[in-house]
């Protein structure tokens, strides 16, 4: 049985644009989700919040964000290698909210980087989402930094 | 003091990862198609709801625990943390209520200069050299003539024989506290106009100054609420005592009764110890009591080739307890610290047990076994006759057992020993099976010096806050047996600066036995004095005394290598 959260982002208006967040935006607040996009959203929260940071979930987050504030990114491949390591901490993270019960469409299985486009002005990282029916869904982040 | 709320910061995560599953199982439970965990929801409600839940959880299992006597018993620290008005309310259902903070009170002698009326204005401020503040309960007038005397703020104003003259009036400390029981003859000063005013200081010893009882003093005392406050048994006993007017904070009591080698008073005709007698040993207040009295003593001899006179001067058992006579003047010298007194040629200890007049006091009416001066020993029917010699004052003219003279004798003592004898000599309380003697502690007085070491550069040591928290700290010692020297070390580090520590400590000590002897006492580690039973020694009747002058702060500047 699916089940549903508040979606977090709004969807992107074409395939490879980026995602905006749904809270506090005019037009769709209170849109739910369910499925894969239940997924990629708590996989994109969970990617972009830093470890440590939830109070008594010491564990819950990963390392990415602190990687991009340092602003230690000379190409695309350092920023391939932070988000490698940030992939096993957001495993371990979304595996402790995840139950049996719940749909294997809603759980994770893998995630990798795509492609990464490095611009002065913009940036942006294609981020593919694997559940564990095997349907992937495409995540265009946008990335700031340097 | 508050009730200590949970810091959320500061949640055990055991007791979170609870609070955390009890609600996503309500929710669950609620919204069986939710899945919150790891989204918005559970990031901006569900997260900050169990850290909330689990704080309130901690903040009732507090107030639960600290409503538990037996909890509170289990751990005393409970009492310290609770909120006082959780504890007067569990207290309240035992009779107990909290001791307010107070104010010391006392007498100030003013000496003047001219024997001539004199007002002391209603307010007038009195401040000793700490910056203590004692103020006039009222307006006081000196009068010269003892029938001028017709209200009760009138004083006579009497010749101390130095040329000045003296009355006492009455004031109260402006703060509460125990700081301000300032001790006998310490000299107040005051900004006010007094005309001809050459010296105030304390009459005797401030007392009343108390801070407001914490829980865990409250708790402690509503122990001896539990049982029957009646002399049947030793916490009926403290019971008793704590129940008086004013003895609601005594140091503590030792009861010796049937069975104790320290009790001496198990009299019988056949070489057998019969059982019925009870002393208890009861220390009403940390320190000794300074006590200053003009008596009036008896012409039995003469000296100095007839010139001088021998004079015996009878402590009764008004005046008891009697730890140690300090001194003897002449009522001119009573306001001379630097006045040395005579020497005392000979102390004899007696008892009176004598039966008071119809409607004394119960003391006076029931009164216990005593067969000797030593089993009377600080009690309130010990004796004292003093003898000494005036080297200063001629007798001509004087006849030898008839001639008296007035001399002003001070000495140490327990107070209220009188007071709780009455107490647990009345019918209603009294055991029916023996008498109880009250008596206070076998004083050991003790002699201490701090070493201090200070790094130079550091904050400076206040010697005299350190001598007054030694002080303080084996005063408020019951009846422990042993004065350990980290009892000090912990008491003189407590109070010092940063860049100070206690480097060593010695100590030695003089036990006022109860047959008129002394007994030394030292050690390295602490003081333990020898076990005497038959002379009344033991750690269920020794308490250790001392005064911040009895503490010797040495400071020794030590240099820090540098870094």
């Amino acid at each position: 049985m699916a089940t549903y959260d508040i979606a977090l982002f709004q969807p992107p208006a074409t395939t490879g644009s980026t995602y905006d967040q749904a809270l506090l935006a005019d037009g769709l607040p209170g849109r739910s989700v369910t499925g894969s996009e239940k997924l990629a959203q708590r996989f994109l929260f969970v990617l972009m919040t830093p470890k440590g940071s939830v109070a008594y979930r010491p564990r819950w987050g990963t390392g990415f964000t602190d990687a991009l504030r340092s602003r230690n990114f000379l190409s695309e491949l350092d920023l391939f290698a932070a988000f490698a390591s940030a992939l096993l901490e957001a495993g371990t993270s979304l595996a402790e909210d995840e139950t049996s019960d719940d749909p294997d469409e809603e759980r994770y299985r893998s995630a990798q980087i795509l492609q990464v486009t490095l611009a002065e002005s913009t940036s942006a990282v294609k981020i593919l989402v694997k559940n564990r029916t095997g349907t992937s869904g495409l995540i265009t982040l946008p990335v700031s930094f340097g | 003091m508050p009730l200590s709320i949970q810091d959320l910061s500061t949640l055990a995560q055991t007791d979170y990862d609870a609070a955390r599953q009890l609600v996503l199982d309500w929710v669950n439970e609620t919204y069986p198609g939710a899945d919150l965990p790891g989204g918005p929801l559970d990031s901006l409600v569900l997260q900050p709801s169990a850290v909330l839940e689990a704080a309130n959880q901690k903040n009732i299992d507090r107030v639960r625990l600290a409503s538990s006597l037996q909890a509170i018993d289990a751990d005393a620290t409970l009492a310290d943390a609770a909120d006082e008005a959780v504890i007067d309310r569990l207290l309240s259902n035992y009779r107990i209520t909290r001791l307010a903070a107070a104010a010391a009170t006392g007498q100030v002698t003013l000496l003047f200069s001219v024997l001539t009326p004199v007002v002391v204005p209603s307010g007038t401020v009195f401040t000793d050299a700490a910056g203590h503040n004692f103020t006039a309960n009222s307006a006081y007038t000196g009068r010269v003539a003892s029938g001028d005397v017709v209200s009760t703020s009138d004083r006579l104003l009497v010749a101390v024989g130095d040329g000045t003259y003296s009355m006492t009036i009455d004031v109260t400390a402006s703060a509460t506290g125990p700081a301000s029981n300032i001790a006998r003859a310490t000299v107040v000063t005051t900004t006010a106009t007094i005309p001809n005013l050459t010296k105030a200081l304390a009459a005797a010893d401030f007392t009343g100054g108390r801070t407001q009882e914490s829980n865990t003093a409250m708790v402690a005392r509503m122990r001896s609420s539990w049982a029957g406050r009646t002399a049947a048994t030793r916490t009926g006993i403290d019971g008793l005592f704590r129940l008086q007017t004013g003895f609601e904070g005594i140091i503590g009591t030792s009861v010796v009764g049937y069975g104790d080698a320290e009790q001496r008073r198990n009299h019988s005709v056949l070489p057998l110890s019969m059982p019925g007698r009870v002393d208890v040993y009861v220390r009403t207040q940390g320190p000794w009591q300074s006590v200053q009295k003009t008596k009036t003593a008896l012409l039995v001899g003469t000296a100095m080739s007839g010139t001088r006179g021998v004079w015996q001067i009878t402590l009764t058992r008004d005046d008891a307890p009697i730890y140690t006579v300090d001194k003897v003047v002449l009522p001119k010298d009573q306001y001379n610290a630097a006045a040395a007194g005579y020497a005392i040629s000979s102390t004899t200890r007696g008892y009176d047990i004598t039966a008071g007049a119809a409607g004394s006091a119960a003391g006076l009416v029931f009164l216990p076994d005593i067969t000797s001066a030593t089993e009377a020993a600080f009690s309130r029917y010990q004796t004292i006759v003093l003898t000494l010699v005036d080297v200063d004052s001629s007798i001509a003219g004087l006849t030898v057992g008839v001639s008296t003279a007035p001399y002003v004798v001070f000495y140490k003592s327990m107070p209220g020993i009188a007071t709780l004898q009455d107490a647990i000599a009345a019918r209603s309380v009294r055991s029916t099976m023996g008498d109880c003697l009250v008596k206070a502690p076998v004083p050991c007085f003790v002699a201490i010096a701090v070493n201090v070491a200070h790094n130079l550069g550091a904050t400076a040591v206040t010697t005299t806050t350190v001598k007054d928290a030694v002080a303080a700290a084996v005063n408020a010692l019951g009846f422990v047996g042993t004065l350990p020297f980290s009892t000090i070390i912990s008491a003189a580090q407590g109070v010092l600066p940063a860049g100070s520590t206690v480097s060593s400590v010695t100590a030695s000590g003089t036990i006022y036995r109860p047959d008129g002897t002394t007994t030394a006492v030292s050690g390295s580690t602490g003081l333990t004095p020898t076990t005497d039973n038959a002379g009344m020694i033991s750690p269920r009747t020794i308490c250790f005394y001392t005064s911040a002058t009895d503490v010797t702060v040495v400071v020794s500047d030590v240099s820090s290598p540098e870094s």
